[in-house]
């Protein structure tokens, strides 16, 4: 068996120099400066992203860019994934399962907005990644799909033919898509939970801390998006839930997924154990829409603001453990989202002052 | 160049302050001050002087120089530098204005830009029918034949949504669209009364027809986009003048406020204070007497000796031993007046890349290599550092040289001993063949060399180190240190006992009494030296610990020190045992080379493809080991002699300072 020192020894130190090329603030400050969408591309190109400037010169097309801004972070994670091998190999793996069941989700509502609302298409099937990333998946079989069925063909023998086998056209057709993508979504956090807890005691101790910590973020951001924001009722609200967190199992989120949607309280939900949270909103605003959504915003903010927090803690602990490469996931996903939100904001003329806050 | 620091003066005006900004101007010409804060002067007088804001913001203007960067960069334009600063061109500031012109110009890009993405999203739905027609997944592709009385033009645009391609002959209209739009398209159809063609020949005949002008489409949108890039670099070309000129002016502008802001006033004065080289110091005087009409106090002084510490280092190299400078101030700067070593170091690395490297033929390839790069840097200035940057391939080129030269003295061209060499055969040598009587018969001799050659370079080190501590007087250390006078008694010892050794036979140490009492004097100047800095320092004023601490300091340090100058001493030249190495294993892996060539069922032609194999993997893995045991000598045995790297840069406000 191989020591901790023989799996991470290399690949933590190849990607220790990377993270502080990440980390280093330079990038996002100079995007914020840019004038134009035209400028920061200009920057993105000065930043080694010459492959994604190149696309813009080429396209015009801001989406085609980030498309060229994902392919980049998948090929890049795939490789970090090739220097490990057994279970912490598996739990990367699934990480990017995350990126490819968005992709997924993508070409189902494309697929969705053809054939069910009769809405063309065109051109944006040009925005999937259409290569697979762990599974083997037929994209151009998903969005051109006629029936259901030819959906759960494309996914081939995968795991998400079991999870599209719970659903049918005819329910699709009345309830949307909201119930598949949140049991596509649940399905890869279970299996999230299962690679976690088969990896060695010290990277099982990281990787359930982090995980438990980042099902709890999602919960909580559901419960107030859907639960407050949404009013969405007890039922669909607690079928979206995650499982293995505090949140859920917790006496006080089943008394706030059981109240009237329009009365809860998403104060008293966070009071106890989340008083930091609980400064953050307040229940009078519930008739005022916009200052709703500010509050669950600030909301998200600052809870992303703390897994990415503890993710840097996780880097200082033991050197040689599954932590750096989990961190390191998890810095290229930000960095990602990062880019496009700032080259977002750029292309629809939005205050740098403004994007910043917006960015997570 | 100088065999020691540029010597330095520390130039202090005084000038009207309505001449200020002409005063700022002529600095940035010259480009020679090292600004300093004055604070040097008593509470009562600093308080007196103020600091102006100043005339701008200088992140405005560096924000909206690098809008300008970033915009050229769209065309690929060559980045404007600071060769194009020229001070007289400097007019006033509009941040505003250039911020306009900048605004106005994006947005005129971003709107071909538009036209660009919709001109794309077309192409991708096209290609996409194209590449489903291409890998026969025809289902997901409808073509329709048939006919109607309505308008093309009207069909056209109402099918426009869904990508479809629509042509029209006098007999029939064809369709080409994606079959996950069939529900769409035919409510179209229907609309307008569309009638299905039932002649297959037609059909046929339409489907040939729709396919071609899917391919004539794909090729039109290809060239309209290329038109549109080649529009916005046009675009862009034709700003680049103006864009400059903006981009020149702005970093005047940002230099004169980082000279100003050295600037302290008084109702009509200014004053300000730097450090600037001998040689320029009259130069800068005369600019300031210029700009001032003589309005202005000027004083130049030579540094005392308590400045040292601050005073900046300026070491002059001409352009040949520019990389060798960098390898020195990489490591650190040296201090004030002490010596450049970058003579030594230009000499000391290429000699032991010689010795490591010695081939005629792979020598010529470096140089070779290094001058193509080096001319394809030049050529194009934007270019990016590829693994061999602008640095190395001007490196190469000295050690392509100095590999010929080392070729030539030892006989080696490619591998081969194709030309009689200068001193020995250094493949007979390595693969014990070289013929009696000549100086060097097997590798212990190689190593013997190198060793020697250790030794020459470790004294070269001391050497360096007592000139420098003489002119810093710091003669306890010259004397009394490890790399003083006493280590060096201590090394020489040690050398003499080592020689003797060898001589020997490998037997005996020898057993002469001087030996043990060199040994034990050195030990002591060892043990002396701390006592006698505190006694120096205690006497000259400065702050010192107490005695107890002084004694225990010295009882620690000094087993410590003596171990460090034996095992120290003896590691450094031992590990110029390496030079041998690498030298033998280049003759050793160019012999397996050939040996390899030469084998049993080789072709002449597979022989030679093995050779350069060979030769290659040789220069490219060898050269890189010599270059980086070379430095690492370079740094490791020879700076650690007398290179402390303690100080402080020079680096005057002028045109070429860095714009990052």
């Amino acid at each position: 068996m191989k020591s901790s020192v023989n799996t991470y020894g290399f690949i933590n130190a190849k990607l220790r120099a990377k993270i502080g090329d990440i980390r280093n603030p330079q990038l996002q400050e100079d995007l914020l400066k840019a004038g134009s969408l035209v400028e920061a591309i200009g920057i993105l190109k000065e930043h080694g992203y010459e492959s994604a400037a190149q696309v813009y010169d080429k396209t015009g097309d801001l989406q085609l860019v980030e498309l060229s801004l994902l392919n980049d972070e998948i090929t890049d994670l795939m490789r970090v994934s090739k220097f490990l091998d057994g279970e912490p190999k598996n739990l990367l793996k699934i990480l990017l399962t995350r990126i490819e069941v968005e992709n997924v989700k993508n070409a189902i509502r494309l697929w969705y907005s053809s054939a069910i609302h009769h809405r063309p298409i065109s051109y944006r099937s040009a925005y999937l990644v259409k290569y697979k990333i762990v599974n083997d998946i037929n994209y151009t079989s998903i969005i051109n799909a006629v029936t259901f069925d030819n959906i759960i063909e494309a996914v081939g023998s995968s795991w998400y033919e079991n999870v599209l086998r719970q659903f049918s056209l005819e329910e699709i057709e009345s309830n949307g898509l909201f119930e598949l993508e949140s049991a596509l979504d649940k399905k890869v956090i279970d299996l999230l939970y299962q690679a976690s807890n088969a990896l060695k005691k010290d990277d099982k101790n990281i990787a359930i801390k982090l995980f438990k910590m980042e099902v709890d973020l999602k919960n909580i951001i559901m419960l107030v998006r859907y639960g407050w924001f949404h009013q969405l009722e007890s039922e669909r609200l607690s079928s979206i839930l995650y499982p293995y967190s505090r949140v859920y199992k917790d006496d006080i989120t089943k008394v706030y997924i059981n109240s009237n949607p329009k009365n809860r309280s998403v104060e008293s939900l966070l009071k106890e154990k989340y008083q930091d949270l609980s400064n953050l909103v307040n229940d009078s605003f519930t008739d005022n829409k916009l200052k709703m959504i500010n509050q669950v915003r600030a909301l998200e903010r600052y809870l992303f603001t703390k897994k990415g927090k503890l993710f840097e803690n996780c880097l200082g602990g033991k050197p040689f453990t599954i932590a750096t490469p989990l961190a390191y996931f998890y810095l290229r996903e930000q960095q990602y989202s990062v880019i496009c939100g700032i080259l977002g904001g750029k292309y629809y003329g939005v205050d740098s002052k403004e994007i910043e806050g917006l960015i997570l | 160049m100088s065999l020691f620091t540029e010597n330095m003066r520390l130039l202090t005006a005084v000038v009207i302050e309505k001449k200020s900004d002409e005063v700022v101007k002529a600095l940035l010409s010259i480009g020679a001050l090292d600004f300093v804060q004055i604070t040097n002067l008593p509470p009562d007088q600093l308080a007196k002087l103020s600091k102006k804001r100043p005339n701008s913001d200088r992140l405005a203007i560096e924000d909206t120089r690098r809008r300008i960067d970033n915009l050229l960069r769209q065309s690929g334009s060559t980045l404007p530098n600071s060769s194009l600063l020229k001070v007289e061109d400097m007019v006033s500031l509009d941040i505003k204005g250039y911020r306009n012109i900048l605004d106005e110009f994006s947005s005129s890009i971003s709107e071909i830009k538009e036209q660009q993405k919709t001109l794309n999203q077309r192409y991708e739905i096209l290609s996409e029918i194209k590449r489903y027609l291409e890998t026969d997944k025809t289902d997901f592709v409808e073509i329709r034949v048939g006919n109607t009385k309505t308008d093309i033009e009207k069909i056209k645009k109402r099918l426009s949504d869904f990508g479809s391609l629509i042509v029209k002959t006098d007999q029939y209209i064809a369709t080409l669209s994606l079959k996950r739009d069939t529900a769409n398209i035919s409510q179209v159809l229907n609309m307008v009364g569309w009638i299905e063609s039932e002649d297959s020949l037609i059909q046929k005949e339409g489907t040939k027809l729709v396919r071609q002008e899917l391919n004539t489409q794909i090729d039109n949108i290809n060239k309209e986009k290329e038109d549109l890039e080649f529009t916005i670099r046009e675009k862009i070309q034709e700003k680049e003048p103006l864009l400059i000129n903006i981009w020149c002016n702005l970093r005047l502008h940002e230099l004169s406020d980082q000279i100003r802001s050295y600037f302290k006033y008084t109702k009509n004065t200014t004053l300000f204070s730097g450090w600037v080289p001998k040689k320029f110091s009259d130069q800068v005087a005369s600019a300031i007497y210029q700009a001032t009409d003589g309005e202005c106090i000027i004083d130049q002084s030579d540094p005392s000796s308590n400045e040292i510490k601050d005073i900046p280092v300026e070491v002059t190299t001409p352009k040949f031993f520019k990389p060798f400078e960098k390898m020195v101030t990489n490591y650190g700067i040296p201090e004030y007046g002490t010596i450049n070593p970058t003579w030594f170091v230009t000499v000391a690395y290429l000699s032991m890349f010689m010795l490591m490297f010695a081939d005629l033929g792979q020598g010529f390839v470096l140089l070779l290599i290094g001058l193509l790069t080096h001319h394809s840097y030049k050529k194009h200035p934007m270019k990016k550092d590829s693994i061999i940057n602008r640095n190395v391939s001007v490196l190469l080129i000295y050690l392509g040289v100095a590999s010929m030269i080392g070729g030539v003295i030892f006989g080696s061209t490619f591998g081969f001993s194709l030309i009689p060499p200068l001193w020995f055969n250094y493949h007979s040598v390595v693969l014990g063949t070289a013929q009696l009587g000549t100086p060097v018969q097997n590798v212990y001799d190689i190593l013997g060399i190198t060793i020697i050659y250790g030794i020459v370079i470790i004294f070269v080190g001391l050497l360096i180190n007592w000139v420098n501590l003489i002119i810093k007087k710091d003669y306890i250390e010259m004397l009394f240190a490890r790399t003083g006078l006493a280590g060096a008694m201590m090394y020489s010892v040690g050398i003499y006992i080592g020689y003797s050794y060898i001589m020997s036979g490998y037997k005996t140490f020898p057993t002469d009494n001087w030996i043990l009492i060199l040994l034990i004097i050195g030990a002591l100047c060892l043990l002396i030296k701390e006592p006698l800095e505190y006694l120096k320092h205690k006497r000259s004023g400065k702050k010192v610990e107490s005695v107890g601490a002084m004694v225990s300091n010295t009882l620690m340090m000094w087993p410590i020190e003596l171990l460090e100058t034996f095992t120290g001493y003896m590691s450094n030249t031992l590990s110029f045992m390496r030079v041998a190495g690498l030298g033998i294993a280049h003759v050793s892996l160019m012999g397996a080379f050939e040996t390899l060539a030469e084998g049993p069922g080789m072709t002449s032609v597979f022989g030679i493809l093995i050779l350069i194999f060979g030769n290659v993997l040789v220069i490219a893995l060898e050269g890189l080991s010599s270059g980086i045991q070379s430095l690492r000598l370079n740094y490791y045995e020879f700076f650690t002699k007398f290179f402390n790297g303690k100080g402080i840069a020079y680096s005057p406000v002028s045109l070429r300072s860095s714009e990052r």
